[in-house]
């Protein structure tokens, strides 16, 4: 130990700590600034930036002692006198905030940027924040909104891109900041692992690290004797269900006679510091038979193939998933063209920038018994009592994780306790059980709150990704454009646990022949179990994969029939009156036709705007131009039958004089920005200012369900029960003022925030405190259930709604290299109303980015079941660099159940922009990509080789 | 000695001077790894890719490292500036731009503030991002002991896979490299999936002279086609007396795919690689041809 001395954000600090200790863990957990955040421990993705005598530095590996007696200034350090530095203002005001957990390594890494500019007396350039920021990695915004932000902060006037929607109403349809964004830009926003407890344990996991094995034994007794170590758990040690899982209850706790992937939890351990508890990881001691391994999914059908679940009746077949509508004979009979082609699709991880973490607290827990106390004012959000089994998490699911960890406790769900913590992406991938279940279990052995946070590298090789696919696609049409069958077989890789994959697998399969009225409709799908890792939720929910398939045949389609892409998808798209391929009968809310058209319009005035006539292509030189276009669709709400409802609670009170709202429901925030859709539905109900309505989510002791944070379903189910919940208190309070007044109810009104009756009005305050004095609840529970839905095959109704979107991708592909640029994405989408077109914005520009990459650079790589992709930097996803100019449309063809007509959007966005980037690549250079991501090289020797399509395996061959 | 498991058991030595770094160097019981600037050797050890040694040694900080300096033929460069540094000197900008535009494309600003042209050339990767500039620049590394200094030419100073020519109780101090003369130019290329932060497929650099249309000089150098950082020295002699025209071009593309033998993995083909050599070099006399 030595003495360390820093300037932190103005204040000297001395510190005794070890030479190497590294700068974000002296800032986190010694100094307790926990603005700071570490996304990847291996200076990948930026997050962690600090700025050291100015320079900005990755401080997740940088010896603290490097900056002996430097001036350090963190996300903190930013505010003066209470006001926001420029730059978290533009942040603000642009929407460049939505998990927020990269948010303060952007912003300081670009104080940096401003500063050196500022000093040069030279003005910021976007070019200049490209170079600078393309090591700070943002998975939410799609960075255009950074870029503007960062302009507007350094004195440029850049308004915030707001695209224009219908007339506002008083808060509903403004572009306001979500509630919590202000949290997150000043560093004062708690994410699970910025919680700190006294006499708190830090846990590992065990992991199998093979992907198929029978487990002969397990050894702990060398790691529990190991000093410092407060328990060990195994499989024998879960006293209740064994299995945890979302629809198939599959997944062991920790496994007990076989492992099926790599990351299978074996054992977990619980120490005084994290680095005792991985020390104790090496001493637990796993006898493994090793299995043959099965990594495919159509390999995994064989008769021969090993079996991942020997219990199942039917070997590795999870699901099969059938679409039937017409007689494909006589569809097939129709057409004058037919195309069929097959599409693979590869596993691609979410990568959200917060990795897992759980802190399980026991029943009973004291602070005051380890020498502390807890301090609410400094860790906001933190609970006094903790009178059940009660786990901080970051989860999209707050009551299935109370119930399933309450099972595997063997307690009533009552007795556990889920408090979400803010969430640092999810996109899926925090639907499953993390560590939820082993940190309740290690809490309650040792007494202590345990802490388990997931390295980058354990977060890799854990969670479900996205599925990959094999795509068979037969598409037929008549001469004149008519679509007359589309006959589909797909191959999902589920990997070794069900998850979601049932349900994943089945939306891919509904929407495989594309948002298009198509009269012969025939889909088989094979949700197939593997020992590859897990796959469930990510983003599109399996209609990113059958989207691309889709899209990409129809442009095959069109040019068989010598037809425009545009005018062949809009002789079949969707419109009211059409029928999809599950029978449901579309009787509104369906602006495809005006997304194609707008799209088609923005496309055209690019050109316009150069004083050109429209081309699908071009060359200059070396680099080949070309436009190509997508349109997709993707349901609202769970649908498929099963019962879809959320519940919110609206409280109102009056303090100092003012009356404050707030709505209360578990469902979660993960950056898609709901708090500012519940709160506008409270505020526009109760004729509130939208800064005088709070949102608390996720906490199962005072919010009530609101349901699974998936299938685009929040705005819809959540805004709906937070607008009744809202509506129904006004009508009471307006029954009390009414009252108050002796007067018939059905004589008052209400407007701008007042109830008026004959000229007699009376304000919410007022109406608040008579009903306080009267005995009357100020607060009401409303439980919203979205219409009825049919399951699959039998007709009607599948979904409540769909959102609909289409997308043009303008690419540069240089003929030297084979390198994609994509230079600009235009799109539209039918979002049913804005109901705040910032943060709308903000979901349709990060959806687009996330699908670009997508599109040209993600894969997680699996090889015989081991991950390739075992650290960030091995994972290319797309950074500030490849942000093209994007240009958005909202169409707002209002649904009638939604609130205020809105549906969701959080996945459709990235859902069309893959087949649009891949059409627009086969419109350059004549090579069609049958598989993703778009690999240049392969792409380049294709091309040279004179192929004019290319289909490449999971692996790189070619 | 059990090995650290984290990086809080390794020994880290911040020397106040040269002398100090180079006396704890020598002495086998003292020496430690070499950090400088530490945005390869981190990421390594945090990631587990490489074990962590006992001592680590860091030199980065030391101000007789950080110094670009001048004399009449030649760029004296610290082995501590940092990739900012080098993106950022009008010295360096002047007579070795292609160093400095190489420089200017490796990472975002915490890699630029943090990494140095010593830590990236003792890194030894056959895809750093720097050799190529180095290789066509010519000139020498400069190594300090206890012992003395000692001069590799800089066309040498890389033995193999990830391997430097450098004794255990040495540490890279400087470079000396030749200025690019007046009348010559220098070009660089990187090629990536992801231009941002992927390791590059394959980077190359150029310095050349053209005078009344023909090739006079020529020196290229390809990175991440061979187990070091590669100088093509059969196609310059081949260039040197050339025109510079389509046919010059047409052969030695085809001449440059020939001259590398590259190996598939996991990021490229030794297909592509091949291909894209060719249209480096192309791209190269192109560009001497228009300067």
């Amino acid at each position: 130990m030595s003495d360390l001395k820093l300037q932190v954000n103005g204040k000297w600090v001395e510190l005794d700590v070890p030479q190497s200790r590294y700068l974000a863990e002296v800032l986190r957990y010694d100094l307790g600034l926990t603005g700071t955040k570490i996304g990847c421990n291996e200076s990948e993705c930026g997050i962690c930036s600090v700025l050291v005598n100015g320079t900005p530095v990755n401080s997740c590996i940088y010896p603290a002692f490097k900056a002996q007696g430097a001036a350090i200034i963190t996300i903190e350090g930013l505010e003066q006198d209470g006001r926001l530095h420029p730059l978290q203002q533009a942040f603000l005001d642009h929407g460049a905030v939505q998990c927020g957990f990269c948010t303060p390594g952007l912003i300081m890494t670009a104080k940096a940027l401003l500063d050196e500019k500022a000093a040069a007396k030279q003005p910021v350039t976007e070019h200049d924040i490209k170079v600078a920021l393309k090591d700070t990695y943002c998975r939410c915004t799609g960075y255009q909104s950074v870029i503007n932000a960062i302009l507007q902060a350094s004195g440029q006037d850049v308004k915030p891109y707001i695209p224009k929607t219908k007339a506002p109403c008083q808060t509903i349809g403004h572009a306001l900041p979500n509630p919590d964004s202000l949290a997150k830009i000043t560093g004062r926003a708690m994410y699970t692992d910025d919680f700190v407890f006294p006499g708190m344990l830090y846990a590992r996991t065990k992991r199998a690290g093979v992907p198929h094995a029978r487990i002969r034994h397990i050894e702990t007794a060398e790691a529990a004797a190991l000093p410092g170590v407060r328990a060990v758990l195994t499989h024998a040690d879960v006293p209740g269900r064994q299995n945890h899982g979302l629809v198939t209850v599959d997944w062991p706790v920790l496994c007990s006679d076989k492992v099926r992937y790599a990351g299978d939890a074996v054992a977990v351990v619980a120490a005084d510091s994290e680095e005792i508890a991985a020390a104790a990881l090496e001493l637990i001691k796993v006898d493994y038979e090793t299995l043959p391994v099965v990594d495919d999914p159509i390999q995994a059908g064989q008769p021969d193939a090993p079996i991942v679940h020997e219990e199942r009746p039917d070997g590795n077949l999870l699901k099969h998933i059938k679409v039937r509508k017409g007689d494909m004979a006589a569809g097939f009979a129709a057409a004058d063209v037919v195309v069929e082609r097959t599409y693979r699709t590869p596993m691609t991880e979410q990568m959200f920038l917060e990795p897992e973490c759980s802190i399980g607290v026991p029943r009973g827990y004291d602070p005051t018994a380890f020498g502390g106390t807890i301090d609410p004012a400094a860790q906001r959000g933190v609970q006094y009592r903790h009178d059940k089994t009660t786990i901080y998490c970051g989860t999209q699911i707050p009551y299935l994780d109370r119930e399933q960890t309450a099972a595997a406790l063997n307690v009533p769900p009552e007795q556990v306790r889920i408090v979400a913590a803010l969430m640092g992406g999810g996109f899926g991938g925090k639907e499953d059980i993390a560590a939820q279940i082993h940190v309740a279990l290690l809490a309650e052995r040792t007494g202590r709150p345990v802490k388990m946070l997931y390295t980058r590298a354990e977060s890799l090789l854990f969670h479900p990704k996205r599925h990959a696919t094999i795509i068979r696609i037969k598409t037929g049409a008549k001469r004149d454009g008519r679509l007359t069958a589309v006959e589909a077989e797909l191959y999902g890789d589920g990997g070794a646990y069900a998850s979601l994959s049932e349900k994943v697998m089945t939306r891919a399969t509904t929407h495989a022949s594309g948002p298009y009225d198509v009269p012969h409709v025939k889909v088989d799908c094979y949700a197939m179990y593997t020992n590859n890792t897990p796959c469930g939720a990510f983003r599109g929910f399996g209609v990113t994969q059958s989207c691309f398939a889709v899209e990409s045949n129809m442009d095959l389609v069109a040019r068989e029939l010598g037809l425009d892409p545009i005018a062949f998808r809009r002789i079949n798209a969707l419109d009211v009156g059409g029928t999809t391929c599950t029978g449901q009968v579309m009787r509104e809310s369906v602006g495809l036709q005006e997304c194609i058209a707008g799209v088609e319009a923005d496309m055209r005035a690019h050109h316009t705007a150069l004083g050109e006539a429209f081309r699908w292509s071009w060359s200059e030189g070396r680099k080949h131009y070309a436009w190509g276009i997508g349109i997709g669709y993707k349901n609202t709400g769970l649908g498929g039958g099963a019962p879809d409802k959320a519940s919110a609670i609206v409280e109102t009170g009056v303090t100092d004089g003012q009356v404050w709202a707030e709505v209360r429901t578990s469902s979660a925030e993960m950056g898609q920005g709901l708090p500012a859709v519940l709160a506008a539905c409270a505020a526009e109900e109760l004729g509130l200012p939208y800064g005088q309505v709070r949102v608390l989510l996720g906490d199962t002791d005072h919010c009530p369900d609101g349901g699974p944070t998936t299938a685009s379903r929040q705005t819809y189910v959540s805004g709906n029960a937070a607008r009744h919940a809202a509506r129904t208190l006004r009508a009471r309070l307006q029954q009390v003022v009414a009252d108050h007044f002796g007067q018939p109810v059905e004589q008052w009104s209400f407007a701008d925030g007042q109830f008026s009756a004959n000229g007699t009005r009376a304000g919410l305050v007022e109406a608040i405190e008579w009903a306080q004095a009267s005995g009357q609840p100020t607060w009401e529970e409303y439980e919203y259930w979205a219409p009825k839905t049919q399951p699959l095959g039998t007709g009607g109704d599948m979904h409540v709604a769909f959102g609909f979107g289409a997308q043009a991708a303008l690419v540069e592909v240089d003929d030297d290299t084979g390198a994609i640029k994509v230079l600009k994405i235009v799109g539209a989408h039918d979002v049913g109303r804005a109901i705040n077109p910032l943060t709308l914005e903000g979901q349709i520009e990060g959806g687009i980015i996330m699908c670009l990459g997508n599109a040209l650079t993600e894969h997680f790589i699996n090889e015989q079941g081991q991950a390739w992709t075992d650290v960030m930097a091995r994972y290319k996803m797309p950074s500030i660099k490849h942000t093209p100019e994007i240009i958005s449309r909202i169409i707002e063809h209002q649904t009638a159940d939604g609130p205020y007509g809105a549906k969701g959007i959080g996945e459709l966005s990235s859902i069309p922009t893959t087949p649009a980037i891949v059409n627009a690549i086969a419109n350059a250079v004549g090579v069609r990509f049958c598989s993703v991501p778009v690999d240049q090289d392969a792409l380049l020797l294709a091309w040279k080789a004179g192929e004019t399509e290319c289909l490449c395996g999971w692996g790189y061959e070619h | 000695m059990r090995a650290p498991q984290t990086f809080e058991e390794v020994d880290v030595f911040f020397p106040d001077t040269l002398d100090a770094a180079l006396i704890a160097q020598a002495d086998p019981n003292r020496r430690g790894r070499v950090l400088a600037g530490g945005t390869d050797l981190m990421v390594q050890w945090e990631a587990g890719v490489v074990p962590l040694p006992p001592r680590v040694i860091s030199i980065k900080h030391l101000p007789v490292l950080r110094q670009i300096e001048e004399n009449p033929g030649m760029l004296i460069i610290g082995a501590g500036v940092t990739h900012k540094q080098l993106r950022a000197s009008p010295l360096v900008r002047q007579y070795l731009p292609s160093l400095a535009e190489a420089a200017a494309t490796i990472g975002g600003e915490q890699i630029q503030v943090m990494g140095t042209i010593g830590g990236s050339v003792a890194n030894a990767s056959p895809a750093g991002d720097l050799a190529p500039s180095l290789m066509v620049a010519e000139g020498d590394v400069v190594l300090a002991s206890v012992r003395g200094e000692r001069r590799v030419p800089v066309t040498a100073c890389w033995t193999g896979y990830r391997q430097i020519d450098c004794a255990p109780d040495e540490l890279i101090v400087r470079f000396e490299l030749t200025k690019m003369p007046a009348g010559y130019c220098e070009g660089w290329r990187k090629l990536g999936p992801r231009q941002a932060q992927a390791i590059s497929k394959i980077m190359g650099s150029f310095r050349g002279q053209l005078t009344d249309g023909i090739i006079t000089d020529f020196k290229v150098a390809v990175g991440s086609v061979a187990p070091t950082c590669i100088r093509l020295y059969e196609l310059e002699q081949w260039l040197v007396g050339k025109p510079c025209d389509a046919a010059t071009c047409n052969e030695a593309e085809t001449r440059a795919r020939a001259g590398v033998h590259p190996i598939d993995d996991i990021r490229s083909t030794a297909a592509y690689r091949q291909w894209v050599t060719g249209r480096m070099i192309r791209s190269f006399l192109q560009t001497l041809e228009v300067k």
